[in-house]
C-alpha cells in the first residue's frame, strides 16, 4: 500500500445519464510524480470520469454516489467559484484534440496567459515572461514568435504543446490528460508523451492519463485501471497487468490489440510469375498547384494485400482516389488487370469500377442516412446484374452470412446500427459488385481494438475465401502489419520503402521507417515499472 | 408521417393552432354565425363583448367573423407564394448545383442579383407588372422569395453531392439519374421542407404587408392586413379593430415558425 | 491572394450585382402593361390634347425603343439623374434628396436598436441564471419575426404614445420623431439576427475549445465574452448585411404609420402610381444598401477572425 497522501481520492463513483447508469462503483487513487491510466474502449465512461473530476459533466449527466477528493477537499461539494479557482490552478486539463482546443481568434500566447490572469495577480509584463518561460519548456525554440501566432499557423504537435503548458503553467497537483495523443501522427505522438513524462517528473504533478491505447500505457503508467462498461473490469500496477492479468476481458484487450503481436503466419502466397492486379508506374499527381504525390512505383500481386502506410500530409488519400480512376495523374501509368485505367473507353470503366471497389474510412457519412440496409446493399446488385428480385434476395442473404451480420439489420438504418456493422456494411455493399481488388482507406481506424480485431479477421477470411487482393491504406503500422503481404511507405507525397512487408519490419531501411517503427507505441515494456521501480498495492 | 412531424408538445401545440384555422379555411360558418361583409349598420363601433368577442368595426361588421373568413383570403394565398418560391427555387438552386461550373457560376450570379433586392421591393416591382389583386400579389411574395430558396437549395445539394455517400454510390453503378432520384432527393427533402414552412410564416406576413398596403384584394374582402390597414383610422378608439387581426397573423405566423423549428432540431439530432 | 486583389474583386462584384439589379428591374418594369404616361394625361380633367400627350410621352422618353432606353437610362444615372417622375412631374432626383434623410436616419437608428436587441437577446440567453429564463430568451427571435411589422408599429403608436404619452408621434423635431418608428422597424430586423446569433452560440459552446477553456477555471460569463460571442458574431454580419437593405424596405411600412416622409411613402404612392422612373430609383438605392454593407461586412469578417487573414477561407464566409 502506498504510504503518501493520494493526490485525488475518488471512491464508489457512480453517473448517470438521464437516470440510465454510465459509471458505477469506480475507486481509486492517484499520488504525486506517478501516472495512473484509465484505459477503456468507446462507451466505457473513462471520459465521463475525467469530465466528473474536474466538474464539468454535461447536464443530462448527474452524480448519483461517490466521492471525490482533492488534497482532501471534496470537489462536488464545492461552490462554482471555488471550481474555477481549482481548475487550472490544482488541475491541469489536456484535451483530446489539439486541432480544436485553442479558441482560432486569439494567439497563442494570450491563451496560456489567460491562465495566469484568471489565478495570479501577477502584472501584464510579468505574466508576458512567464508565458514565454512556459512556451521554451515546452520545447518552442523561439517563444516570441509563437506568442503572437494563431493556433492555425501551428502543426497539430506544436497545439498540443501549447495545450500542455496551459495545463502545467501553475504546476497543479492534478493533471488530466484526456486522449492526449489520439489525434497526432505516431512520431509526434512519442514526443509527446515524453514531454508530459518530463514535467510530471520535474512538478511531481500526479498524472490522470485516459486513453484507449493499451500500448500506449504501457509505456506511461505506473497504474491502469481497465474499463468497462462504466465498471472496474481490473485495477493493477503496470507490469502486473500485462504479465499477469486478472480478468478475462483484460486478456481478450491484449489479445485483440494489433501492437502486442506479429503477423500470424500464414502459408505462402502466389507471387512471383503471375500478372500484377494492379501496377503503379511512376506515378506522379498534382493537387491544384502543388504535387501530392511524385514518381510512386509499386506492384500489386492478385490474392495479396498491400499495405500502404503514411502519416497525415503523405498523400495517402490522393493516391488513392488516383487508383480508382478517380482523379487523373499528372504523369506515369497505373495499370489494372494489366489495362491502363487512363484510357479505357467508358464501359471498360465501369467493367473496372465493378471489379475494384473502395471502402471508406468514415462507418456513418458512407453510408446513405435515408436508405435501409436492405437498399444500399441492394444498390451494387442492381445496378451491375440484370437478374430479378428472387436472385437479389439470395445474394443479400449470403452476403449479409459472409459478412456476419444477422438478417434483422435489413430494415435498420446507418444511425441505428453500430460503428463495427456499418463497416461490415460497407464491406457487404462492395463484395455486391462481386470485385477481384478491394481498396480500404483507413478502414478500421474509427473503431475499438476489440472491433477491430474482428473485422480484420474478417478481411483475411474473405481475402482466402474469394480470392481478393488488398489495397490497405493505414497510418497504423501496428494494424499494418497485421495483414499486409507488401508494403510502401510513403512521405510527403515520396515513396520512402516498397517491399516486402516482413522485411520491412525486421530490416527497415530507410531512416524515416526506423523512425517511425521506434515510435509505434508499447515497446518500452513493462514501461515506467521497470524503469522506476513500481509501488507495490 | 412520423418521421417529419416530431412528437413534442411544441410542435402538438402548433399543430392544434394551425389545425383551428384550417377549420376556418375549410368550414368558417363552423366557427361563426354572421356575415363577414355586410354589417349591421347601429352596432358599428362596439368594443369586445358577450355578443361580439373581438367587436365590431365602423359598419358593423363582427370583427371575429370578419377574422376567421380572412384565414381563407391569407393562408392559401401564402401556400401558393411558398410553393411557387419552393419549385422556382429548387429548380434554379438544384439546377445550379448539378451542373458545369460555368453554368452553376451564371446561376449563382443570377441569385446573387436577386437577392440584392430587399424582398418587400422585388415584390412591389412584380406587382407593378402583374397588377394588384390576391393571386398576384402571392405570386410577387412567391417570385421575392425564390433567390432565398434558390441559394439556400444549391449549397444544400451541393453539401450532399460531396458526401462520401454519393460517391459510394456512383463506385457502385449508380447513374447521374439514380445518384438524384435515390440520394439527393430524399437527403434533401427534409431540410427543404422544414426551410419551405419557415419561408410560409414569412410569406402570411408578407402578404398581409401587401394587403395592407392596398396591393392585395380590394375592400370589402375580410383580409387580415387590410382590416389592419382599414382599423387604422379608429386607433385612438377603436384598438380591437388593429389588435385582433395583428393577433391572429401573430399566432399562425408563431406557431409555423415553432413547427419548422421542432422539425429542423429533430433533423441535427441523428448523427 | 493579396488582401488588395480580395478588396477589388469584392468592389467588381458589387459592381457587377449593381448592374444586375438595374437590369433585372429594368426590364421588369418596361413590361409594364398600361402606359403610365397615358393613365396620367389621359385623364379628361387635364382636357390635353394628343398631340400635346405625345409629346409628354417624348419628354418622359416613354417612346423610344427599350434597348436604347436601357442605356439611355444608365447613363443618366451615372450622372445622378434619375429621370422625371410621371406623377408629381419633377425630377426623381428632387424627390429622393428629400426623402433619403428621413429614410436613412430611419434605417441608421433601426440597425443600431437592432444590434442592441441582437446582444442583449443573446446574453439573455446565454448567462440568465434560470433556465426557464434563458427558454423564453431563445424563443423571443421566433416571436418578433412573427410580429407584423405594420402591427408593431401601430401597437407601439398605442400603447407608448396614446396610453403611456411618453413620445408625441406628431409635431416633433427629426431625431424624437425617428425613435418610434425605429423601434417599431427594430424588431422584426433584430429577429433573424438574434436568431442566428443563438444558433451560433449553441455551435460554438459545442465546439472543443470552450470545455479547454472551462478547464482552466474561467466563469461562465469569461468564456461567454471573452471566447464564446467573439467566436459567433462572424455569420451575424453577413445577416446584418442582408438586414440592412431590409431596412429600406421596412421603411415602406413604418412611414406609412408613423406619417413620415421618406423612401418608404415616396415607394408607396409610385406603386399606386405606377411611377416607374421613381420605382426604379429607390430600388436600385435599396441595392445600393445592400451591397454596400455586405461590402463592408466582407471586409471587415477578416479582421474579425484570424484564420481568414490568410485569405484561402474568405469565400466560404461570404456565402449562405
Amino acid at each position: 500500500m502506498n504510504t503518501q497522501r493520494p493526490v485525488l481520492d475518488v471512491s464508489h463513483l457512480g453517473i448517470s445519464y438521464d437516470g440510465k447508469p454510465a459509471v458505477e462503483n469506480i475507486s481509486f487513487q492517484t499520488f504525486p510524480g506517478q501516472t495512473m491510466a484509465l484505459i477503456g474502449e468507446s462507451g466505457s465512461g473513462k471520459s465521463t470520469i475525467a469530465k466528473a473530476i474536474i466538474q464539468l459533466l454535461p447536464p443530462s449527466a448527474c452524480v448519483t454516489h461517490g466521492i471525490i477528493t482533492l488534497n482532501g477537499i471534496s470537489l462536488p461539494d464545492a461552490t462554482p467559484r471555488a471550481l474555477n479557482a481549482i481548475r487550472g490552478h490544482q488541475i491541469g486539463f489536456i484535451p483530446q484534440d489539439p486541432s480544436s482546443s485553442l479558441d482560432p481568434r486569439l494567439p497563442v500566447g494570450r491563451q496560456i496567459e489567460e491562465v495566469l490572469r484568471l489565478h495570479t495577480s501577477q502584472r501584464r509584463a510579468e505574466r508576458r515572461a512567464h508565458v514565454l518561460h512556459l512556451l521554451e519548456h515546452v520545447g518552442f525554440s523561439e517563444p516570441e514568435r509563437r506568442f503572437l501566432q494563431y493556433p492555425h499557423e501551428l502543426s497539430g504537435g506544436m497545439k498540443q504543446r501549447v495545450l500542455i503548458a496551459i495545463a502545467v503553467a501553475l504546476a497543479p497537483p492534478l493533471i488530466i490528460a484526456d486522449e492526449p495523443t489520439s489525434a497526432l501522427d505516431v512520431t509526434i505522438q512519442g514526443q509527446i508523451l515524453d514531454l508530459l513524462d518530463r514535467l510530471r517528473e520535474e512538478s511531481g504533478s500526479s498524472v490522470l492519463m485516459i486513453t484507449h491505447d493499451l500500448a500506449v500505457a504501457r509505456d506511461r503508467a505506473h497504474d491502469m485501471i481497465v474499463l468497462r462498461h462504466g465498471q472496474i473490469a481490473e485495477q493493477n500496477t503496470t507490469r502486473n497487468l500485462f504479465e499477469n492479468p486478472r480478468s478475462s476481458y483484460t486478456r481478450k484487450l491484449l489479445a485483440d490489440s494489433p501492437a502486442f503481436h506479429s503477423r500470424p503466419a500464414t502459408p505462402e502466397r502466389p507471387v512471383s510469375g503471375t500478372q500484377p492486379a494492379i501496377q503503379v508506374k511512376d506515378l506522379t499527381i498534382a493537387y491544384g498547384s502543388r504535387t501530392a504525390v511524385s514518381h510512386l512505383s509499386f506492384d500489386v500481386q492478385p490474392g495479396t494485400t498491400h499495405g500502404i502506410i503514411g502519416e497525415s500530409g503523405s498523400g495517402k488519400t490522393t493516391l488513392l482516389r488516383c487508383l480508382m480512376g478517380l482523379i487523373p495523374p499528372q504523369s506515369g501509368s497505373v495499370h489494372v488487370q494489366g489495362k491502363d485505367i487512363f484510357s479505357e473507353t467508358s464501359a471498360e470503366r465501369r467493367q473496372r469500377l465493378r471489379s475494384m471497389q473502395l471502402v471508406y474510412q468514415n462507418p456513418w457519412s458512407s453510408l446513405d442516412p435515408r436508405l435501409t440496409i436492405r437498399r444500399i446493399i441492394e444498390e451494387p446488385l442492381r445496378n451491375y446484374f440484370p437478374e430479378g428480385q428472387a436472385w437479389r434476395q439470395a445474394r443479400l442473404h449470403d452476403l449479409l452470412e459472409r459478412v456476419h451480420l444477422p438478417l434483422a439489420l435489413l430494415e435498420r438504418y446507418p444511425s441505428e446500427i453500430s460503428g463495427g456493422q456499418c463497416q461490415r456494411v460497407a464491406l457487404a455493399r462492395a463484395l455486391a459488385a462481386q470485385p477481384d481488388i478491394l481498396v480500404l482507406d483507413e478502414f478500421v481506424s474509427a473503431l475499438d481494438v476489440t472491433v477491430q480485431a474482428r473485422i480484420l479477421e474478417l478481411l483475411s477470411e474473405l481475402q482466402k475465401e474469394l480470392n481478393l487482393t488488398f489495397v490497405f491504406v493505414s497510418h497504423d503500422l501496428a494494424v499494418v502489419r497485421q495483414i499486409a503481404d507488401t508494403l510502401s511507405i510513403i512521405r510527403y507525397g515520396k515513396q520512402e520503402e516498397y517491399g516486402d512487408a516482413e522485411q520491412i519490419f525486421r530490416e527497415p531501411a530507410s531512416p524515416y521507417t526506423q523512425t517511425l517503427l521506434r515510435a509505434i507505441p508499447g515497446q518500452q515494456h513493462s514501461g515506467k515499472a521497470k524503469r522506476e521501480g513500481s509501488k507495490e498495492w | 408521417m412520423k418521421r417529419f412531424l416530431p412528437p413534442g408538445p411544441e410542435s402538438v401545440v402548433s399543430i392544434g393552432v394551425l389545425a383551428v384555422f384550417g377549420l376556418a379555411i375549410l368550414f368558417p360558418f363552423t366557427l361563426t354565425h354572421s356575415d363577414p361583409v355586410t354589417g349591421v349598420a347601429k352596432e358599428h363601433l362596439l368594443a369586445p363583448g358577450w355578443t361580439h368577442w373581438f367587436g365590431t368595426d365602423q359598419l358593423g361588421r363582427d370583427v371575429l367573423t370578419r377574422i376567421v373568413y380572412g384565414a381563407r383570403e391569407t393562408l392559401p394565398a401564402a401556400l401558393l407564394a411558398t410553393l411557387t418560391g419552393v419549385v422556382l427555387g429548387a429548380f434554379i438552386g438544384g439546377l445550379a448545383a448539378l451542373s458545369a461550373p460555368v453554368v452553376d457560376a451564371a446561376l449563382s450570379g443570377i441569385i446573387d442579383v436577386l437577392l440584392s433586392i430587399p424582398e418587400l421591393l422585388l415584390a412591389l416591382t412584380v406587382v407593378i407588372l402583374t397588377g394588384f389583386g390576391p393571386v398576384h400579389a402571392a405570386i410577387a411574395v412567391g417570385i421575392s422569395q425564390t433567390a432565398g430558396f434558390a441559394r439556400i437549395i444549391r449549397n444544400l445539394v451541393r453539401s450532399l453531392r460531396a458526401m462520401p455517400y454519393i460517391e459510394a454510390a456512383r463506385l457502385s453503378g449508380t447513374g447521374f439519374g439514380g445518384m438524384i432520384w435515390w440520394h439527393i432527393l430524399p437527403n434533401a427533402f427534409r431540410p427543404v421542407l422544414g426551410l419551405a414552412v419557415l419561408r410560409y410564416s414569412m410569406a402570411i406576413l408578407s402578404l398581409a404587408t401587401l394587403g395592407f398596403l392596398g396591393y392585395g384584394a380590394p375592400p370589402p374582402t375580410p383580409e387580415w392586413g387590410l382590416m389592419i390597414a382599414e382599423g387604422r383610422d379608429y386607433l385612438a378608439t377603436a384598438w380591437w379593430m388593429t389588435t385582433f387581426p395583428g393577433l391572429a397573423l401573430l399566432t399562425v405566423a408563431f406557431a409555423t415558425n415553432r413547427l419548422s423549428h421542432a422539425m429542423t432540431r429533430t433533423r441535427g439530432d441523428q448523427p | 491572394m493579396s488582401s488588395f486583389r480580395h478588396v477589388c474583386i469584392q468592389l467588381i462584384r458589387a459592381l457587377l450585382i449593381l448592374w444586375g439589379a438595374f437590369t433585372v428591374t429594368f426590364f421588369l418594369l418596361q413590361m409594364m402593361p398600361g402606359d403610365a404616361v397615358m393613365v396620367r394625361f389621359m385623364d379628361p380633367e387635364l382636357g390635353l390634347s394628343p398631340e400635346q400627350i405625345e409629346a409628354m410621352r417624348v419628354l418622359y422618353s416613354g417612346s423610344s425603343s427599350p434597348v436604347f432606353q436601357y442605356f439611355h437610362t444608365i447613363l443618366r444615372m451615372l450622372h445622378g439623374d434619375f429621370g422625371y417622375s410621371v406623377q408629381l412631374g419633377v425630377p426623381v432626383r428632387t424627390l429622393i434628396e428629400a426623402a433619403l434623410p428621413v429614410t436613412l436616419r430611419l434605417a441608421v437608428v433601426g440597425f443600431i436598436l437592432s444590434l442592441v436587441w441582437t446582444l442583449l437577446i443573446a446574453i439573455g440567453a446565454s448567462l440568465l441564471p434560470a433556465r426557464p429564463l434563458r427558454q423564453i430568451f431563445q424563443a423571443i427571435p421566433g416571436f418578433w419575426s412573427a410580429i407584423p411589422l405594420y402591427w408593431s408599429g401601430i401597437f407601439i403608436i398605442q400603447v407608448l404614445s396614446f396610453k403611456l404619452r411618453l413620445l408625441p408621434v406628431v409635431g416633433v423635431g427629426p431625431w424624437e420623431g425617428t425613435i418610434l418608428p425605429a423601434l417599431a422597424v427594430s424588431l422584426p430586423i433584430a429577429a433573424p439576427q438574434a436568431k442566428l446569433l443563438l444558433q451560433q452560440i449553441e455551435e460554438t459552446e459545442r465546439l472543443p475549445f470552450v470545455m479547454a477553456i472551462r478547464t482552466k477555471g474561467a466563469s461562465q460569463r469569461s468564456v461567454f465574452f471573452r471566447h464564446i460571442l467573439p467566436n459567433s458574431v462572424t455569420p451575424c454580419l453577413t445577416m446584418a448585411g442582408i438586414s440592412f437593405g431590409e431596412l429600406i424596405a421596412g421603411a415602406i411600412v413604418t412611414e406609412t404609420i408613423f406619417g413620415l416622409n421618406g423612401l418608404g411613402r415616396l415607394t408607396r404612392d409610385a406603386v399606386s402610381g405606377q411611377d416607374v422612373a421613381v420605382l426604379q430609383a429607390v430600388v436600385m438605392i435599396g441595392a445600393t444598401g445592400f451591397v454596400a454593407a455586405n461590402l463592408v461586412v466582407d471586409l471587415l469578417i477578416p479582421l474579425i477572425n484570424p484564420s481568414l487573414r490568410s485569405s484561402a477561407g474568405w469565400k466560404e464566409t461570404s456565402g449562405s
